[in-house]
Protein backbone atom coordinates (compact mmCIF):
# COMPACT_ATOMS: atom_id res chain seq x y z
CA UNK A 1 0.00 0.00 0.00
CA UNK A 2 1.74 3.47 -0.96
CA UNK A 3 0.32 6.23 1.17
CA UNK A 4 3.01 9.09 0.19
CA UNK A 5 3.30 10.74 -2.72
CA UNK A 6 5.96 10.53 -5.15
CA UNK A 7 8.07 13.61 -4.99
CA UNK A 8 6.56 16.54 -6.80
CA UNK A 9 3.15 15.24 -7.26
CA UNK A 10 1.18 18.20 -7.13
CA UNK A 11 -2.57 17.57 -5.14
CA UNK A 12 -5.13 19.84 -7.35
CA UNK A 13 -8.41 19.99 -6.58
CA UNK A 14 -11.39 20.17 -9.50
CA UNK A 15 -12.35 23.66 -9.25
CA UNK A 16 -13.86 22.86 -12.20
CA UNK A 17 -16.97 20.77 -10.47
CA UNK A 18 -16.71 23.00 -7.95
CA UNK A 19 -17.59 26.25 -9.63
CA UNK A 20 -20.29 23.72 -11.53
CA UNK A 21 -22.13 23.66 -8.30
CA UNK A 22 -21.95 27.12 -7.06
CA UNK A 23 -23.09 28.31 -10.71
CA UNK A 24 -25.97 25.69 -10.41
CA UNK A 25 -27.04 27.04 -6.88
CA UNK A 26 -26.75 30.87 -7.95
CA UNK A 27 -29.58 29.36 -10.41
CA UNK A 28 -31.53 27.63 -8.73
CA UNK A 29 -31.47 30.76 -5.95
CA UNK A 30 -32.33 33.34 -8.98
CA UNK A 31 -35.34 30.99 -10.49
CA UNK A 32 -36.85 30.60 -7.10
CA UNK A 33 -36.26 33.96 -5.72
CA UNK A 34 -40.44 35.78 -6.00
CA UNK A 35 -38.98 38.55 -8.06
CA UNK A 36 -41.34 41.38 -6.40
CA UNK A 37 -43.91 43.74 -8.68
CA UNK A 38 -42.50 46.95 -9.56
CA UNK A 39 -44.14 49.24 -6.78
CA UNK A 40 -44.09 52.64 -7.08
CA UNK A 41 -44.82 55.49 -4.47
CA UNK A 42 -47.71 58.54 -4.45
CA UNK A 43 -47.09 61.33 -2.30
CA UNK A 44 -50.01 62.19 -0.08
CA UNK A 45 -48.44 64.41 2.90
CA UNK A 46 -50.85 65.28 5.46
CA UNK A 47 -50.92 69.20 5.70
CA UNK A 48 -50.24 69.15 9.58
CA UNK A 49 -46.66 69.34 8.52
CA UNK A 50 -47.29 72.78 6.96
CA UNK A 51 -45.40 75.92 8.46
CA UNK A 52 -47.82 78.39 9.28
CA UNK A 53 -46.42 80.56 5.97
CA UNK A 54 -47.34 77.35 3.52
CA UNK A 55 -51.00 77.71 5.61
CA UNK A 56 -51.36 80.73 4.89
CA UNK A 57 -50.39 80.99 1.46
CA UNK A 58 -53.00 77.71 1.32
CA UNK A 59 -56.04 80.21 1.84
CA UNK A 60 -55.19 81.55 -1.62
CA UNK A 61 -56.13 78.76 -3.67
CA UNK A 62 -59.42 78.26 -4.88
CA UNK A 63 -61.12 74.95 -3.38
CA UNK A 64 -62.65 72.18 -5.24
CA UNK A 65 -64.46 69.09 -3.74
CA UNK A 66 -64.71 66.07 -5.05
CA UNK A 67 -67.31 63.63 -3.82
CA UNK A 68 -66.64 60.37 -4.75
CA UNK A 69 -70.22 58.17 -4.98
CA UNK A 70 -70.53 54.54 -4.16
CA UNK A 71 -71.22 51.56 -6.15
CA UNK A 72 -69.61 53.54 -9.02
CA UNK A 73 -72.53 55.90 -9.36
CA UNK A 74 -70.10 58.73 -10.41
CA UNK A 75 -68.62 62.26 -8.98
CA UNK A 76 -69.82 65.08 -7.43
CA UNK A 77 -67.59 68.13 -8.54
CA UNK A 78 -68.59 70.94 -6.31
CA UNK A 79 -72.15 69.47 -6.59
CA UNK A 80 -71.94 69.35 -9.84
CA UNK A 81 -72.81 65.72 -11.19
CA UNK A 82 -70.19 63.22 -13.41
CA UNK A 83 -71.09 59.80 -14.62
CA UNK A 84 -67.25 58.72 -14.59
CA UNK A 85 -64.13 59.42 -14.28
CA UNK A 86 -63.52 60.76 -17.57
CA UNK A 87 -66.04 63.29 -17.48
CA UNK A 88 -64.54 64.62 -13.97
CA UNK A 89 -61.24 64.78 -15.75
CA UNK A 90 -62.32 67.15 -18.63
CA UNK A 91 -63.70 69.53 -15.57
CA UNK A 92 -61.02 69.13 -13.87
CA UNK A 93 -58.48 70.07 -17.14
CA UNK A 94 -60.99 73.04 -17.42
CA UNK A 95 -60.31 74.07 -14.02
CA UNK A 96 -56.64 73.57 -13.94
CA UNK A 97 -56.66 76.27 -17.22
CA UNK A 98 -57.94 78.87 -14.84
CA UNK A 99 -56.08 78.11 -11.65
CA UNK A 100 -54.49 76.03 -9.39
CA UNK A 101 -57.42 74.82 -6.95
CA UNK A 102 -57.33 73.55 -3.65
CA UNK A 103 -58.55 69.79 -4.24
CA UNK A 104 -60.40 68.04 -0.96
CA UNK A 105 -61.16 64.55 -1.44
CA UNK A 106 -63.87 62.75 0.02
CA UNK A 107 -66.34 59.55 0.09
CA UNK A 108 -69.62 58.05 0.42
CA UNK A 109 -69.26 55.18 2.82
CA UNK A 110 -68.65 52.05 0.86
CA UNK A 111 -66.01 53.44 -1.69
CA UNK A 112 -63.12 51.43 -2.35
CA UNK A 113 -59.92 52.66 -1.95
CA UNK A 114 -59.42 52.01 -6.35
CA UNK A 115 -61.78 54.73 -7.07
CA UNK A 116 -60.02 57.13 -4.69
CA UNK A 117 -56.57 56.60 -6.41
CA UNK A 118 -58.18 56.94 -9.50
CA UNK A 119 -59.55 60.27 -8.90
CA UNK A 120 -56.03 61.57 -7.46
CA UNK A 121 -53.99 59.79 -10.66
CA UNK A 122 -55.87 62.63 -12.37
CA UNK A 123 -55.04 65.57 -10.44
CA UNK A 124 -51.29 64.21 -9.59
CA UNK A 125 -51.57 64.19 -13.97
CA UNK A 126 -53.05 67.68 -14.27
CA UNK A 127 -50.05 69.01 -11.71
CA UNK A 128 -52.76 70.30 -9.01
CA UNK A 129 -50.15 70.95 -6.16
CA UNK A 130 -52.69 70.58 -3.02
CA UNK A 131 -54.31 67.77 -2.78
CA UNK A 132 -55.91 66.59 0.50
CA UNK A 133 -58.46 64.40 1.76
CA UNK A 134 -61.34 65.29 3.99
CA UNK A 135 -61.34 63.73 7.31
CA UNK A 136 -63.52 60.89 8.96
CA UNK A 137 -66.43 62.47 10.81
CA UNK B 1 21.70 42.35 -30.63
CA UNK B 2 19.08 39.92 -28.77
CA UNK B 3 16.56 42.71 -28.39
CA UNK B 4 13.47 40.34 -27.73
CA UNK B 5 12.90 40.67 -23.85
CA UNK B 6 13.19 36.92 -22.08
CA UNK B 7 10.05 36.40 -20.96
CA UNK B 8 10.04 33.90 -18.07
CA UNK B 9 7.26 31.30 -18.32
CA UNK B 10 5.26 31.84 -15.26
CA UNK B 11 1.56 29.65 -14.85
CA UNK B 12 -0.86 32.06 -13.61
CA UNK B 13 -3.44 30.83 -10.98
CA UNK B 14 -6.51 32.29 -10.06
CA UNK B 15 -7.10 31.73 -6.30
CA UNK B 16 -10.87 30.09 -7.28
CA UNK B 17 -11.39 29.20 -3.47
CA UNK B 18 -11.67 32.56 -2.50
CA UNK B 19 -13.56 33.80 -5.13
CA UNK B 20 -16.27 31.10 -4.51
CA UNK B 21 -16.26 32.28 -0.80
CA UNK B 22 -17.27 35.60 -2.10
CA UNK B 23 -19.95 34.08 -4.05
CA UNK B 24 -21.58 32.69 -1.54
CA UNK B 25 -21.63 35.34 0.75
CA UNK B 26 -23.24 37.81 -1.80
CA UNK B 27 -25.95 35.02 -2.38
CA UNK B 28 -26.54 34.99 1.86
CA UNK B 29 -26.48 38.52 1.63
CA UNK B 30 -29.22 39.36 -0.84
CA UNK B 31 -30.97 36.18 0.38
CA UNK B 32 -31.54 37.56 3.74
CA UNK B 33 -31.80 41.19 2.69
CA UNK B 34 -34.71 40.40 0.20
CA UNK B 35 -36.48 38.03 3.15
CA UNK B 36 -35.92 41.45 5.32
CA UNK B 37 -37.89 43.46 2.51
CA UNK B 38 -41.07 40.70 2.31
CA UNK B 39 -41.16 40.15 5.89
CA UNK B 40 -42.03 44.08 5.92
CA UNK B 41 -44.82 43.82 2.71
CA UNK B 42 -47.69 41.54 2.80
CA UNK B 43 -48.87 40.12 -0.77
CA UNK B 44 -51.70 42.54 -1.19
CA UNK B 45 -53.18 43.49 -4.80
CA UNK B 46 -51.99 47.31 -4.67
CA UNK B 47 -54.11 49.97 -6.55
CA UNK B 48 -53.09 51.45 -10.28
CA UNK B 49 -52.21 54.19 -10.70
CA UNK B 50 -50.17 55.94 -13.39
CA UNK B 51 -48.74 59.12 -12.32
CA UNK B 52 -46.56 56.99 -9.10
CA UNK B 53 -43.13 57.91 -9.03
CA UNK B 54 -39.85 55.53 -7.91
CA UNK B 55 -38.84 55.31 -4.64
CA UNK B 56 -36.71 57.55 -3.51
CA UNK B 57 -36.17 57.89 0.06
CA UNK B 58 -35.99 54.12 0.73
CA UNK B 59 -34.47 55.11 4.45
CA UNK B 60 -36.68 55.96 7.10
CA UNK B 61 -39.87 54.06 5.82
CA UNK B 62 -42.49 52.92 8.45
CA UNK B 63 -44.41 50.45 6.02
CA UNK B 64 -48.45 49.98 7.08
CA UNK B 65 -50.43 47.45 5.31
CA UNK B 66 -53.79 46.83 5.13
CA UNK B 67 -55.75 44.20 3.89
CA UNK B 68 -59.12 44.32 2.18
CA UNK B 69 -60.93 43.82 5.41
CA UNK B 70 -59.25 47.17 6.82
CA UNK B 71 -57.25 45.23 9.28
CA UNK B 72 -53.72 46.69 9.73
CA UNK B 73 -50.35 44.27 9.60
CA UNK B 74 -47.00 45.59 10.56
CA UNK B 75 -44.05 43.21 9.92
CA UNK B 76 -46.81 40.26 9.51
CA UNK B 77 -48.23 41.23 12.59
CA UNK B 78 -52.37 42.22 13.01
CA UNK B 79 -52.08 45.36 14.84
CA UNK B 80 -55.37 47.73 16.72
CA UNK B 81 -55.69 50.93 15.48
CA UNK B 82 -54.78 51.86 19.01
CA UNK B 83 -51.55 49.91 18.99
CA UNK B 84 -50.71 51.83 15.38
CA UNK B 85 -51.15 54.77 17.44
CA UNK B 86 -48.70 53.71 20.28
CA UNK B 87 -46.33 52.19 17.98
CA UNK B 88 -46.21 55.36 15.95
CA UNK B 89 -45.72 57.90 18.78
CA UNK B 90 -42.99 55.92 20.02
CA UNK B 91 -41.21 56.24 16.61
CA UNK B 92 -41.98 59.47 16.51
CA UNK B 93 -40.77 59.93 19.95
CA UNK B 94 -37.20 58.10 19.35
CA UNK B 95 -37.01 59.60 15.62
CA UNK B 96 -38.51 62.34 15.28
CA UNK B 97 -41.85 62.86 12.91
CA UNK B 98 -39.75 64.89 10.60
CA UNK B 99 -37.47 61.49 9.72
CA UNK B 100 -40.52 58.90 9.70
CA UNK B 101 -41.73 58.19 6.07
CA UNK B 102 -45.37 56.40 6.44
CA UNK B 103 -45.65 54.05 3.28
CA UNK B 104 -49.01 52.46 3.12
CA UNK B 105 -49.75 49.68 1.14
CA UNK B 106 -53.69 49.43 0.92
CA UNK B 107 -55.44 46.58 -0.73
CA UNK B 108 -57.25 48.39 -4.21
CA UNK B 109 -60.39 46.67 -2.75
CA UNK B 110 -60.34 47.88 0.65
CA UNK B 111 -62.70 50.59 2.42
CA UNK B 112 -61.88 54.36 2.02
CA UNK B 113 -63.47 54.46 5.49
CA UNK B 114 -60.35 52.69 7.02
CA UNK B 115 -58.09 54.71 5.11
CA UNK B 116 -59.22 57.57 6.94
CA UNK B 117 -58.91 55.87 9.90
CA UNK B 118 -55.58 55.17 9.23
CA UNK B 119 -54.73 58.91 8.61
CA UNK B 120 -56.55 60.39 10.95
CA UNK B 121 -54.07 57.75 13.27
CA UNK B 122 -51.31 59.19 11.42
CA UNK B 123 -51.97 62.77 12.11
CA UNK B 124 -53.16 62.31 15.75
CA UNK B 125 -49.20 60.57 15.94
CA UNK B 126 -47.77 63.82 14.22
CA UNK B 127 -46.82 61.79 11.27
CA UNK B 128 -47.46 63.63 8.37
CA UNK B 129 -44.99 62.50 5.50
CA UNK B 130 -47.35 59.74 4.05
CA UNK B 131 -46.87 57.74 0.98
CA UNK B 132 -49.44 55.55 -0.79
CA UNK B 133 -47.37 52.32 -2.51
CA UNK B 134 -49.49 52.11 -5.92
CA UNK B 135 -48.47 49.87 -9.42
CA UNK B 136 -48.74 50.85 -12.43
CA UNK B 137 -50.44 47.84 -14.21
CA UNK B 138 -53.06 45.52 -13.00
CA UNK B 139 -50.95 41.76 -12.40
Amino acid sequence: MKLLKKRGQRHEDNMLAMIDVVFLLLIYFLCTAQFGILELDFNADLSTGMSQEQADSEQDFETVKIFILADDAGFLCNRMSYSDIHSLRVRLEELRSLYDARIIIDAQEGVIFQSVMAVMDETTALDFSNVSFAGKQ
Amino acid sequence: MNITPRYERRSVQVKLTAMIDVVFLLIIFFMTVSQIDKDMKEQLPLPVAEHGHDVLDREGRFIINMEKDGSIIIAKSKRSYGDLQTILRQQVATRGADEIICVLRIHQFAAFSSVQEVLGTLAKSGVWQIRFSVVEEQV
